[in-house]
C-alpha cells in the first residue's frame, strides 16, 4: 500500500489530482466548520429578510480585475452619524439625523434604500427625507410615517421616480449638466423625524447598493454565493463518495457471489443486470424527482440502486471467472474453506486493483449526476448545491444579463472535481494495472 | 501398520455433464471411468498417465473437490461422500498442486497463508497456530521464520513457493498427501529437492502419498507402487521395480519406450510410438480404451468389453486380455534396455 | 572463423530496459551451427535461452536497451541489415522459428492450411495461393499431418497436431536454420516422442539445421549433435553431444545432469541449492560461483570460454 503511494507521487497527474482533491476536501472542512449545517440552511432558505443589505446580483470581488471601478456597497448608520434632538414639548421630539458619505466611484450605484428601526407604543414617528448632492443641491425625497421595521426602497418608489424624473440612483448621482459624469464626492441624506412618544426611538441606515459583493457575488435573492459554493463542496463530495461506495461494494459482492455459485444464480444476476442496463437512468431519476420526492437522500438511494446492477457486474464477473479457476481457490476448498470464505477472503481481494481506480473515477460521475438533476430543476429543495446555483442562474438568464460569474463559479468547481478525481483515478489505474504502464 | 488400508477406492466414476447453451445435455465426459485400488498407511504410490488420462480428476475426486458419479471412497474406515460436511476428511488430506505460484493467494503473506487452514478448521489459539506454523516451516526448511513469515509469494523462488505449498498441506497433520504434478513446473535442479523433501516427510510422519505425474522417470525415486492410467481407468498396477523391469500392458510398454534418458545414442534412432491420439473422454472407445492404437489388438476380444484386472505376477495387475490365463497368450513384454 | 557453418553467432548481447534498470538477458553468447546439424541450448528458466532465440531472429520488444553482436548466416552478416531487408530476406525465409507454446499461438480464426501457406505468400515464394497450398500439403505430409486437416481450424486439432502445424509453418520456406523454442514441453510423453521423430525425419530428409532450445535435457538428446549450456545469460559450455551427455565438464552442467532422473540404470540424484543470479545486476566474476561446489579463489574473476580438447569450450577456471 505505501509502496503504491510512493509510486503514485511519481506521476504528475496524480500529484495534481491529489492537490485538487485536497483543496476540495479542505474547502468542505472549512465550510462545515465555519458555517454549521443548521446555519447554512437557515441562511440559504431564510428568505429575503436575511439578505436585505446585499446588493442583488452583485459581481464577485475578483471581477474588479476585469471591470474597473465597480462600486462597493456603502452603508451609513445613524448610530454613527450626527444627530440632533429638539424637544418640542408634550413628549414630541424633533430629531435631525445627517447621514453623509463619500462616493468615489465612477459608476452609478445599483440601488438605494433607507432602513428604519423604530420603537414606539402607539404613535409611529414621522420622517422627511432630503438628499444633498456634492454640489450643494438639496432634493426633497418625501415624507411618511415609519412602522416598526420599515424599508424605504428609494429605487422602487414610483412616485419618487416621477418626482425626480428618473431613477433615483441615476438622478441623484449624476450631474444635470453633464449626465455622463457621475457625481463623486460627499453626498448626504438628511432625515428629519418627529417622535411622538417619550419612549420612542428612531434609528436608520442608508444603504447605497454597489455592484460588487464578497468573493463570489450574490444571486437574484441577494444571497451570498459563497454559501452554496462552499457548502456545495461537502455535499457534492459526500454524494459522490456515498454513491460510489454504495454501488461499487454491492456490485463487487453480487458479481462474486454470482460467479461462485454459477448456474442459475449467475444467470439470474446477469439477466437482472442486462435489464437494468437498458433502463434509462436519468429519465427514471427525473420521474422520481417529479412525482415522488426530490430529497437528496431519496435520489442517492435510487442512484445506488440503479448502479448496483450496473456494467460493473459484467466487468467484475469477467475478472472473477478467471480468479475462480485459480489453483489457490481449489487448494482452499481442499482444506475446507466454505463458499462465503472463498468469495470474500479469496476472490474479492483480487478485484481491488481494478476496483480502486474505477471507484475513484466513478465519484465525479455521481457529482455531475446530482448537478444535472439540480439543473433540471429536480435538485434537493433545501440544500445549497452547485447545481442549484446553476439552475438559478439559468432560470434567471444569467448569461443574458452578463452575470457570467454566476454560472462560471459553480461550473469551475464541478470541473475541478471531475478533473481531480479522474487524474488520480487514471494514474491509479496505471499503477495497479501495469500492463497500461509505459516502459 | 503398513498393511492397514488407509484409503479404499471402489468402482469410482467421475463424469462431467456437457451442456450446450446452458441446459441442453449433449453427453458426459468420462474423466474417471471405473477406478479401484487400495492405499495402505505410509505407502507412496504414483499415478502415471498423460493428459486426458483422468489422473488429475482422480486426484481431485479423492480430495473431495469433485463429487463422484458412481463408486465409493472409504478413508480410515469412514465413507467419504456419505455426509454433507467433509471437514473431518479435508483436515486429514493435504493437497500439493502443480503450479506453486498459482496455489498461493498473491495478496496474503506466508503467515496468513499458513493460518488459513488452521482458522478454517477451528484452531483459534494464537499460540497453537504459531507453534504449528513454526513446526511446519522448520520441516520444509523455510527458515529463519521471522524472515519468511511476512513475505508475499512473489518474493519467493519457485522452489520456495512449492515448499510453502507443501508446508500448507502438512499443517493440519494429515494422513494422506495428494501431490498433483508437484514438480513439473519447477526447474530440473529444483525438482529433486522437492521430491526428496516429500520423501523425507513421508518417512518421518508415516504419510501415505499419492503422487500424480506424467514423468515416469521420477517415480523410481519416490514411490513403491505405480498405477498407470489411460482413458480414465487404471490399466496396470505394480510395484515400481517390477513395472519398470516388466511392463505388461502394451500402453505401459510404449510409454516406457518413449521416455528418453540423456543418451547421445538417442539421436541415431527413431522411437516406436503407437499411432493416434489419447482417447476422447466424451465418446470413449468401446471395450479396452487403448484398443484403437494397440499393436497387440485382438479383434473380437479387446473392443467388446472393458478388460478386468488380471494378475500375471503377485501384486502386478494388468487390465489387458493378453494376460487372460484362459487364453494362454504370450505376454509381449519388452523392458527398456 | 565466423564464416564457417551455416549460422554463427558472436558475442550476442540483448539487454532489456526495465523500470529497475537493464536486464542482461543475453550477455555475450557465441555459438556456431554447422549445416545439417542440431545444436541444443539447454538451461533452466531465466537463463536467457528464449531471449537468445528472439535475439537471433531479431524479434525484439520495445524496451530494448542494448542489442549488439554479430550474426552470420551463410557467411552474410545479417545483423548489419536494416530492419526491412531483414524482414524480407532473412526472417522466416532463411531463418525461421517455432516459438514456445506455438500450438497455442496459431490464429484461431484462420484455417491451418492457410496459416501454413501464409509465409510463402508474404515473402513472395509462391506464384499463387493455390501453389502455396500445394506446398503446404507437401510439408504436412512431411510432418505427419493428414492432408484433409488443411481445411480445419486450430481448435479442431489436438495439441500434438497443432505443434506439427507450427513446425510446418516454420519449414515451409525451406529455411537454412530453424530455431525451436521448447517444442515439446507442453506435450505428453507419447506425443513428444512423435514430434521428435518428425524432427529427426526432417533432419534426415531435408538436411535441416536446428537450434533446439529446451530445459528438458533428456529429450534434447534425441536430436542433439552439439550441446550448449546457458546460465545467467551466458554460454558456459559447448560440446559435441557424445561428450556432453556422457561427461559434462562445467560444474553447472554436471549438477544439471545429476538432477535429471533416468529410467534406465542406477543413479543417485542431486540438486543445486540456491537460485540463479538476477539478470538485473549480475555478479562480477563467474556467475555460478556462489552455488558451485568447486569454487576457488580465481572464480571472483570472470573466466573466458576456454578450449578443452579439440572441440569443447568451457567457461570455467578449472580447465585453465
Amino acid at each position: 500500500m505505501s509502496r503504491a503511494l510512493g509510486e503514485l507521487l511519481h506521476y504528475r497527474a496524480a500529484v495534481a489530482g491529489l492537490a485538487i482533491i485536497g483543496f476540495l476536501l479542505a474547502l468542505s472542512v472549512y465550510a462545515v466548520l465555519t458555517i454549521p449545517y443548521g446555519e447554512a440552511i437557515r441562511l440559504w432558505r431564510g428568505g429575503e429578510a436575511l439578505w436585505l443589505e446585499n446588493p442583488r446580483n452583485a459581481s464577485p470581488l475578483w471581477m474588479s480585475l476585469f471591470r474597473r471601478d465597480l462600486p462597493h456597497t456603502i452603508t451609513v448608520r445613524s448610530q454613527d452619524a450626527l444627530r440632533r434632538e429638539k424637544d418640542l414639548g408634550e413628549g414630541v421630539r424633533q430629531v435631525t439625523i445627517a447621514l453623509p458619505f463619500d462616493y468615489p466611484y465612477r459608476k452609478l450605484p445599483q440601488e438605494l434604500a433607507v432602513f428604519f428601526d423604530v420603537e414606539y407604543a402607539e404613535r409611529p414617528p414621522h420622517v422627511a427625507l432630503t438628499w444633498r448632492t456634492p454640489d450643494g443641491t438639496a432634493i426633497r425625497l418625501g415624507e411618511f410615517t415609519v412602522k416598526t421595521r420599515d424599508i424605504y426602497r428609494m429605487s422602487s418608489d414610483p412616485q419618487l421616480q416621477q418626482a425626480l424624473g428618473g431613477r433615483p440612483e441615476e438622478v441623484l448621482f449624476t450631474d444635470p449638466q453633464a449626465p455622463e459624469n457621475v457625481l463623486q464626492g460627499r453626498h448626504e441624506l438628511l432625515i428629519e423625524g418627529f417622535l411622538f412618544e417619550r419612549a420612542s426611538r428612531l434609528e436608520t441606515r442608508l444603504v447605497v447598493y454597489g455592484a460588487v459583493y464578497g468573493l463570489a457575488g450574490t444571486d437574484h435573492l441577494r444571497r451570498d454565493l459563497m454559501i452554496p459554493l462552499l457548502w456545495g463542496t461537502p455535499i457534492a463530495m459526500a454524494f459522490g463518495l456515498l454513491a460510489a461506495v454504495g454501488s461499487t461494494v454491492s456490485t463487487l459482492a453480487i458479481a462474486a457471489i454470482g460467479v461462485w455459485y454459477g448456474r442459475w444464480v449467475d444467470g439470474l444476476i446477469q439477466r437482472i443486470t442486462e435489464v437494468n442496463l437498458i433502463l434509462p437512468g436519468l429519465p427514471i431519476l427525473i420521474l422520481i424527482g417529479t412525482l415522488y420526492s426530490r430529497s437528496i437522500w431519496v435520489i442517492l438511494g435510487v442512484v445506488i440502486l440503479l448502479g448496483v446492477f450496473g456494467s460493473g457486474i459484467k466487468t467484475y464477473r469477467a475478472l472473477f471467472l478467471q480468479v475462480k479457476e485459480a489453483p489457490y481457490i481449489e487448494a482452499a476448498r481442499a482444506y475446507g474453506a466454505g463458499s462465503m470464505r472463498a468469495v470474500f477472503t479469496y476472490m474479492i481481494p483480487r478485484a481491488v486493483p481494478v476496483l480502486i481506480p474505477q471507484f475513484v473515477t466513478l465519484i465525479p460521475a455521481f457529482v455531475f449526476l446530482e448537478a444535472t438533476l439540480a439543473v433540471l430543476g429536480l435538485g434537493d429543495p433545501v440544500l445549497p448545491t452547485w447545481g442549484k446555483v446553476i439552475e438559478d442562474a439559468y432560470s434567471k438568464g444569467a448569461l443574458f444579463s452578463g452575470h457570467y460569474y454566476w454560472v462560471l463559479q459553480p461550473a469551475v468547481l464541478l470541473m475541478l472535481s471531475g478533473l481531480g478525481f479522474t487524474m488520480l483515478g487514471f494514474t491509479l489505474d496505471r499503477i495497479f494495472n501495469p500492463r497500461l504502464r509505459e516502459m | 501398520m503398513r498393511d492397514e488400508v488407509l484409503l479404499s477406492v471402489r468402482g469410482l466414476h467421475t463424469w462431467f455433464e456437457l451442456r450446450r447453451w446452458g441446459f441442453v445435455r449433449v453427453g458426459h465426459v468420462h474423466a474417471v471411468d471405473g477406478v479401484s485400488f487400495d492405499l495402505h498407511r505410509s505407502e507412496a504410490v504414483a499415478v502415471v498417465g498423460e493428459s486426458g488420462s483422468g489422473k488429475s480428476t482422480l486426484a481431485k475426486t479423492i480430495l473431495g473437490l469433485h463429487l463422484p458419479t458412481k463408486g465409493e471412497i472409504v478413508f480410515d474406515g469412514r465413507a467419504v461422500h456419505g455426509q454433507e460436511d467433509l471437514r473431518w476428511y479435508r483436515s486429514r488430506v493435504g493437497y500439493v498442486q502443480q503450479d506453486p505460484y498459482g496455489a498461493l493467494p498473491p495478496f496474503m503473506n506466508l503467515q496468513r497463508i499458513l493460518e488459513e487452514p488452521l482458522a478454517i478448521n477451528g484452531i483459534t489459539s494464537q499460540e497453537e497456530r504459531l507453534r504449528r506454523i513454526r513446526k511446519v516451516l522448520d520441516e520444509v526448511k523455510l527458515t529463519p521464520f521471522d524472515d519468511f513469515l511476512p513475505r508475499f509469494p512473489h518474493m519467493l523462488s519457485g522452489g520456495q513457493q512449492q515448499r510453502l505449498v507443501v508446508a500448507r498441506a502438512m499443517i493440519l497433520e494429515p494422513k494422506l498427501i495428494v501431490a498433483d504434478e508437484p514438480v513439473s513446473m519447477l526447474d530440473a535442479s529444483v525438482r529433486v529437492e522437492i521430491l526428496q523433501l516429500l520423501r523425507g516427510l513421508q518417512a518421518k510422519h508415516n504419510l501415505s502419498v499419492i503422487y500424480i505425474t506424467h514423468d515416469l522417470s521420477t517415480v523410481r525415486y519416490f514411490c513403491e507402487r505405480v498405477f498407470v492410467m489411460y482413458g480414465g481407468m487404471i490399466i496396470e498396477q505394480a510395484p515400481v521395480g517390477e513395472l519398470l523391469r516388466n511392463p505388461r500392458h502394451p500402453y505401459t510398454q510404449a510409454l516406457l519406450a518413449a521416455i528418453s534418458d540423456p543418451d547421445p545414442e538417442n539421436a541415431t534412432r527413431m522411437k516406436e510410438v503407437p499411432p493416434g491420439e489419447p482417447p476422447s473422454l466424451l465418446h470413449p472407445p468401446s471395450g479396452c480404451r487403448f484398443h484403437p492404437r494397440c499393436p497387440a489388438f485382438m479383434q473380437g476380444i479387446c473392443e467388446v468389453e472393458v478388460p478386468p484386472d488380471f494378475q500375471p505376477a503377485t501384486g502386478h495387475h494388468v487390465a489387458c486380455y493378453l494376460y487372460d490365463e484362459r487364453r494362454q497368450a504370450i505376454p509381449a513384454a519388452s523392458s527398456p534396455a | 572463423m565466423p564464416q564457417n557453418g551455416v549460422l554463427s553467432v558472436e558475442d550476442l548481447r540483448l539487454y532489456f530496459r526495465t523500470s529497475k534498470g537493464p536486464v542482461q538477458a543475453v550477455d555475450g553468447v557465441t555459438l556456431r551451427l554447422e549445416r545439417g546439424r542440431t545444436v541444443v541450448v539447454v538451461g533452466e528458466s531465466g537463463c536467457g535461452k528464449s531471449s537468445l532465440a528472439r535475439a537471433i531472429l531479431r524479434l525484439l520488444p520495445r524496451n530494448v536497451d542494448t542489442y549488439a553482436g554479430r550474426v552470420w548466416l551463410n557467411g552474410v552478416d545479417v545483423m548489419s541489415l536494416p530492419e526491412e531487408r531483414f524482414r524480407r530476406e532473412v526472417r522466416w525465409v532463411r531463418l525461421a522459428m517455432v516459438p514456445q507454446a506455438a500450438m497455442n499461438s496459431l490464429n484461431p480464426v484462420v484455417r491451418v492450411g492457410d496459416q501454413v501457406a501464409e509465409p510463402l505468400l508474404v515473402h513472395g515464394r509462391a506464384a499463387s495461393p493455390a501453389e502455396a497450398l500445394r506446398s503446404a500439403q507437401e510439408i504436412f505430409r512431411q510432418v505427419g499431418v493428414p492432408i484433409d486437416f488443411l481445411n480445419r481450424y486450430p481448435f479442431e486439432l489436438s495439441g500434438g497436431m497443432r505443434q506439427r502445424v507450427a513446425i510446418a509453418m516454420a519449414l515451409i520456406t525451406v529455411p537454412d536454420v530453424v530455431v525451436l523454442d521448447e517444442p515439446t514441453s507442453a506435450l505428453d510423453v507419447l506425443t513428444q516422442a512423435n514430434i521428435m521423430n518428425v524432427l529427426k525425419a526432417i533432419k534426415r530428409d531435408m538436411g535441416a539445421s536446428f537450434i533446439l532450445i529446451t530445459h528438458d535435457i533428456a529429450t534434447s538428446s534425441e536430436l542433439a549433435d552439439d550441446a550448449a549450456v546457458m546460465y545467467a545469460g551466458q554460454v558456459v559450455e559447448v560440446s559435441r553431444a557424445e561428450q556432453f551427455y556422457r561427461e559434462p565438464l562445467h560444474p553447472y552442467s554436471r549438477a544439471l545432469m545429476a538432477s535429471v532422473p533416468t529410467l534406465r540404470g542406477e543413479k543417485t540424484l542431486g540438486f543445486i541449492s540456491g537460485r540463479p543470479p538476477s539478470l538485473l545486476d549480475p555478479p562480477k566474476g563467474c556467475r555460478f560461483a556462489d552455488r558451485c561446489p568447486a569454487r576457488f579463489s580465481r572464480c571472483s574473476e570472470e573466466p573466458p570460454l576456454l578450449k578443452v580438447g579439440d572441440d569443447r569450450l568451457v567457461k570455467c577456471w578449472l580447465y585453465a
